[in-house]
C-alpha cells in the first residue's frame, strides 16, 4: 500500500437505523434495531420474512430528478438508495462541489449483485408467459426500451458510479466495485490508493445494495445466511445462539480528500483514513478459511499501514454478521493480530441494528465509526446475550468513550478480508 | 507508468450461436462462447464446477496454465485484479425457470402460494452460481494467491481500473495479475442493449484473458512488451441519454503508433464506424469484432495481447482504444520494451 495521508470530509447514508446519519447516533443511544417483518415486499408463505428495511419514503429526497429516473427508481432500489442519499446531503455538498477540478475528481462504488424485482412485473410477465413467448426476453425488451442509458431493471453496475459522478462533475474516473461483503469496504481503500498515487484529489467512495426483494431474501436464505423467520431475535452477533445474519439495505458515501486538497481550500477533516488490510483468503468459496491466517493478515496490514499498534486502538467496529461460521473465527483473527491486547478492545458489530448491508457494509459501518467518533459513544452488541468468548470486551451496552484510532472489518463471501484504520481529527 | 507484460494467456470465443431475444420486436444476436476442453479443468472439484461459469472456469484455467510455466517466486502476496462482466449465465435456469411459475397463477391464487411456489423454482446455490466475486475468489482458491485484490465491473472500463490498480500495487510488488472475465450470452445482451438500443447484427461474446504484469526494477524475467499509458476521458456519460460520441483522438498523445486496435462496438455497423473513425487517426487499424464480437472487459486484455502480436512481428508502439457501453473512452499504448 502507498503511504500518503488520506482525510474524510464528510459522509451520508440512507440506512434502515437512520434516513441520514444526522439521525445515527440518536438512533444508537436508543438502542434501536430495524429488525422487523418486511414491509415493502409480499412475504406470506416464505419462511425468511424479516429484515432491516428503510421504511421512510424516500421520493421526497430526490424530487426534483426526471421523470425517467425516478421511474428507472421505481424498478432499481440500489440506485433509488443512492439517490436518496446524495439528495440528503446535496445542500450541504453544493460548496464542496463548486471547488472541484472534475479532471481530479473521481467516484468508486461498491455495488450489490443484481437482483431484478420480478414481483413488480407479475402481469406483465404473465401475459408474456401466456401469448407463448420467452417472459424475461420480451419483458427487458420492452420496458428498458426507454431511449435511456438508464433503465428500470439490470442496469449495469457502473449506472450507481456515474449517478453521483454526474452530481459530482466526477471525470477521473467512476470505478464500481463487486466484491460482495467486502465491495464498498474496498472502495474505500481503492479511493485510499487514487489518492495516494495521484489519480485523483477527491474521490467519493461509497456502495449501495439492498436485499429486500423476494429473490434475494429466498436465495440467501437458502443458502442458510439467513435464518427462518420466528418470534425471537435473528440476528446475534457473537452470541452463542447466533444463528444468521439481518439482511439489509443501505447506500453511504464519504469524501476523501488529499492533503494538498485540504490544505489548498483550507479545510478541517473530520477524520483521517490512515491505512487498510485487504487479502485473499484462497480457501473456499462457501466457507472462510478455518485457520484465519488471511483474515489474521488484513487485520495486521491495516494496523502496520497506519501505523498503529494494538494498545492505541480505542474501538473495533467487527463485521459480525452473527451466523456461525464467522463471528467466532473474527474475533480469534484480532487475538492473533493484536495479542492479547485484542480482549481488552471494545469490540461491537452493529448488524443486529441495521442488517447486513452486503456491498454496502462497509461504507454503512464506516459510518457508524464516523459518528461514534464525533459523539464519543461506542454501540454496544445489542442483542448479545450469551458471548460466545467471554475473554473479549464485546460490550453488551452502549458506552461513552472518546475514540481516537478505530478499526472497521468486512469479511466476504468467497474469503476476501478488507480491514481500514481510522483516525479521529474532530477536536 | 511503466508496466511490464512478463507473461500473458487467453481463451477466445470459437462457438456462435445466432439467438432470438424478443419474437415481438423480432430482435436476435450472435451469442460467442468459449470451449473447455473437459481434460483442462479435471483438477477443480467437482462440487465447485457447478456453481462456476464457463468464464470463471476459464480464467481459472488460464491463470493456472500461465503460472505453470512462469512461477512466481511469491505467489501468495501477488495482487490479483480482475475485471468482470455479466454474472447471470443461465437465463433459462436463473430467471425463466422462476418467472414461469406466474403461468399457473390465477385470480384467486393466494400470495401465500404465489410466494412459496417461487421459493420451490428458485435455485438453492443461485447466489453462489451469480457471485460477483466467483471469478477472483476462485482464482484464489486454485492458485493459492491471497495478495491484495479487487473486482470491477462490469462495463469494459473495468479493466482500465484493474490496470490502473495494478499499477498502484506495482509500486510495492514485483508482480501483478490481471484477469479479464466475461460471461456473454443472454443476460449480457440484455443488460448492454437496455443502454444502448437494440441494434441489428449484435454479437456478444464470452472471452477470458489474463496478464502477469511487473516493473522493470523488480523482477528480471524476460518481458514481452510495456505498457506506457493507460488513460480513460474525463467526459462522463449523461445516464439520461444515449448515443455513441467518438474523440479517442482527443486521448491519443502523438501519431507515433504503428496500428491502432479498437473495441467497444457491439454491432457490425458500429463496428465499422469505428473502424472509419480511427483509420482518419492511423492508417493501420485492427479490431476483433468480426472474429470474436465484444467481450466487455476482456475487449482490451485481448487488444492487448494483438499489440504484443504486432511488436513481435516488428511494431514499436501499439495504441488501443475502447469504448465502454456508457460511452467512456480508454486508451492503452504498448510499446517495445
Amino acid at each position: 500500500m502507498l503511504k500518503k495521508k488520506v482525510f474524510i470530509l464528510d459522509y451520508e447514508m440512507i440506512s434502515p437505523i437512520a434516513v441520514g446519519v444526522e439521525q445515527l447516533a440518536e438512533s444508537i443511544r436508543s438502542n434501536y434495531s430495524a429488525e422487523k417483518q418486511i414491509e415493502r415486499i409480499a412475504t406470506e408463505g416464505c419462511v425468511f420474512r424479516k429484515a432491516a428495511e428503510v421504511t421512510e419514503d424516500l421520493t421526497k429526497y430526490y424530487e426534483n430528478e426526471s421523470k425517467g429516473l425516478k421511474k428507472a427508481f421505481s424498478g432499481d432500489r440500489k440506485l433509488e438508495l443512492m439517490a436518496a442519499c446524495y439528495g440528503k446531503a446535496a445542500s450541504r455538498l453544493e460548496k464542496l462541489i463548486g471547488m472541484l477540478n472534475p479532471s481530479k475528481t473521481g467516484v468508486i462504488v461498491g455495488v450489490g449483485a443484481d437482483v431484478t424485482p420480478f414481483e413488480l412485473f407479475e402481469d406483465d410477465l404473465r401475459e408474456y408467459i401466456n401469448q407463448g413467448y420467452n417472459p424475461i426476453f420480451e419483458l427487458y425488451s420492452e420496458i428498458n426500451d426507454n431511449g435511456m442509458r438508464v433503465n428500470v431493471i439490470s442496469n449495469p453496475y457502473d449506472i450507481y458510479a456515474l449517478y453521483l459522478a454526474n452530481k459530482f462533475k466526477a471525470g477521473a474516473f467512476q470505478k464500481s466495485v463487486l466484491t460482495a461483503c467486502v465491495s464498498s469496504t474496498q472502495a474505500i481503500a481503492l479511493g485510499y490508493d487514487a489518492i495516494a498515487k495521484g489519480d485523483a484529489e477527491l474521490v467519493i467512495v461509497g456502495g449501495t445494495d439492498s436485499l429486500i426483494n423476494l429473490l434475494a431474501i429466498i436465495s440467501f436464505g437458502k443458502l442458510g445466511v439467513i435464518p427462518e423467520s420466528k418470534n425471537e431475535i435473528s440476528c446475534k452477533p457473537f452470541d452463542v445462539n447466533r444463528n444468521g445474519t439481518l439482511a439489509g439495505e443501505c447506500a453511504g458515501f464519504a469524501i476523501l480528500a488529499s492533503e494538498d486538497f485540504v490544505a489548498k481550500n483550507n479545510m478541517s477533516p473530520i477524520a483521517e483514513l490512515l491505512g487498510y488490510g485487504n487479502t485473499l483468503d484462497a480457501y473456499k468459496i462457501t466457507a472462510p478459511d478455518p485457520n484465519g491466517y488471511s483474515m489474521t493478515k488484513a487485520i495486521k496490514d491495516a494496523m502496520d499501514n497506519a501505523n498503529l499498534t494494538a494498545d492505541m486502538l480505542d474501538y473495533i467496529n467487527a463485521h459480525g454478521t452473527g451466523t456461525k461460521h464467522n463471528d467466532q473465527l473474527e474475533l480469534s483473527c484480532y487475538e492473533s493480530a493484536l495479542g492479547d491486547f485484542a480482549k481488552t478492545i471494545p469490540i461491537s458489530s452493529t448488524k443486529d441494528r441495521h442488517g447486513h448491508a452486503i456491498a454496502a457494509a462497509g461504507i454503512q459501518e464506516l459510518c457508524v465509526v464516523l459518528e461514534s467518533m464525533k459523539h464519543n459513544l461506542i454501540p454496544g452488541n445489542r442483542n448479545l446475550i450469551n458471548s460466545c468468548d467471554p475473554s473479549f470486551n464485546l460490550l453488551t451496552k452502549n458506552t461513552t468513550k472518546k475514540i481516537e484510532y478505530a478499526l472497521t472489518s468486512n469479511f466476504a463471501f468467497g474469503g476476501i478480508n478488507t480491514v481500514l484504520a481510522v483516525k479521529n481529527l474532530r477536536k | 507508468m511503466d508496466i511490464v507484460i512478463k507473461a500473458f494467456k487467453f481463451n477466445a470465443p470459437v462457438i456462435f450461436l445466432k439467438r432470438e431475444m424478443s419474437q415481438i420486436r423480432k430482435q436476435f444476436y450472435t451469442a460467442g462462447d468459449i470451449i473447455i476442453s473437459p481434460d483442462e479443468g479435471n483438477y477443480l472439484n467437482r462440487s465447485d464446477q457447478k456453481i462456476m461459469r464457463q468464464d470463471v472456469m476459464g480464467s481459472i484455467l488460464i491463470i493456472n496454465e500461465m503460472l505453470r510455466e512462469n512461477p512466481p517466486n511469491e505467489l501468495e502476496n501477488i495482487p490479483l485484479y480482475v475485471s468482470n462482466g455479466a454474472f447471470v449465465e443461465n437465463t433459462e435456469k436463473h430467471l425463466n425457470r422462476i418467472v414461469n411459475v406466474y403461468k399457473s397463477f390465477e385470480e384467486g391464487t393466494s400470495q401465500e402460494e404465489k410466494t412459496r411456489s417461487i421459493f420451490r423454482a428458485s435455485p438453492p446455490l443461485v447466489a453462489l452460481e451469480t457471485l460477483t466475486n466467483s471469478t477472483m475468489s476462485f482464482i484464489a482458491q486454485y492458485t493459492g494467491i491471497k495478495g491484495n485484490n479487487a473486482t470491477f465491473g462490469n462495463t469494459s472500463m473495468s479493466s482500465i481500473h484493474a490496470l490502473q490498480e495494478a499499477s498502484i500495487a506495482l509500486q510495492t510488488a514485483p508482480l501483478v495479475i490481471v484477469n479479464s472475465s466475461n460471461c456473454g450470452g443472454d443476460y449480457s445482451y440484455l443488460t448492454n442493449s437496455s443502454v444502448l438500443g437494440y441494434e441489428e447484427k449484435w454479437k456478444d461474446s464470452t472471452g477470458v484473458a489474463c496478464l502477469l504484469l511487473g516493473s522493470q526494477q523488480n523482477d528480471n524475467r524476460t518481458s514481452l512488451a510495456r505498457i506506457t499509458l493507460v488513460k480513460n476521458g474525463f467526459n462522463v456519460p449523461n445516464i439520461e441519454s444515449r448515443g455513441i460520441e467518438r474523440t479517442w483522438s482527443e486521448l491519443i498523445p502523438d501519431f507515433n503508433a504503428n496500428a491502432l486496435i479498437c473495441s467497444g462496438s457491439y454491432s457490425e455497423n458500429e463496428n465499422q464506424l469505428d473502424i472509419d473513425y480511427c483509420k482518419k487517426v492511423n492508417a493501420n487499424v485492427y479490431s476483433h469484432f468480426d472474429a470474436y464480437g465484444n467481450m466487455g472487459p476482456s475487449n482490451i486484455f485481448f487488444g492487448i495481447i494483438k499489440a504484443i502480436e504486432f511488436i513481435q512481428e516488428g511494431s514499436a508502439i501499439i495504441d488501443i482504444v475502447d469504448r465502454d457501453v456508457f460511452g467512456r473512452e480508454s486508451i492503452i499504448r504498448v510499446e517495445k520494451c
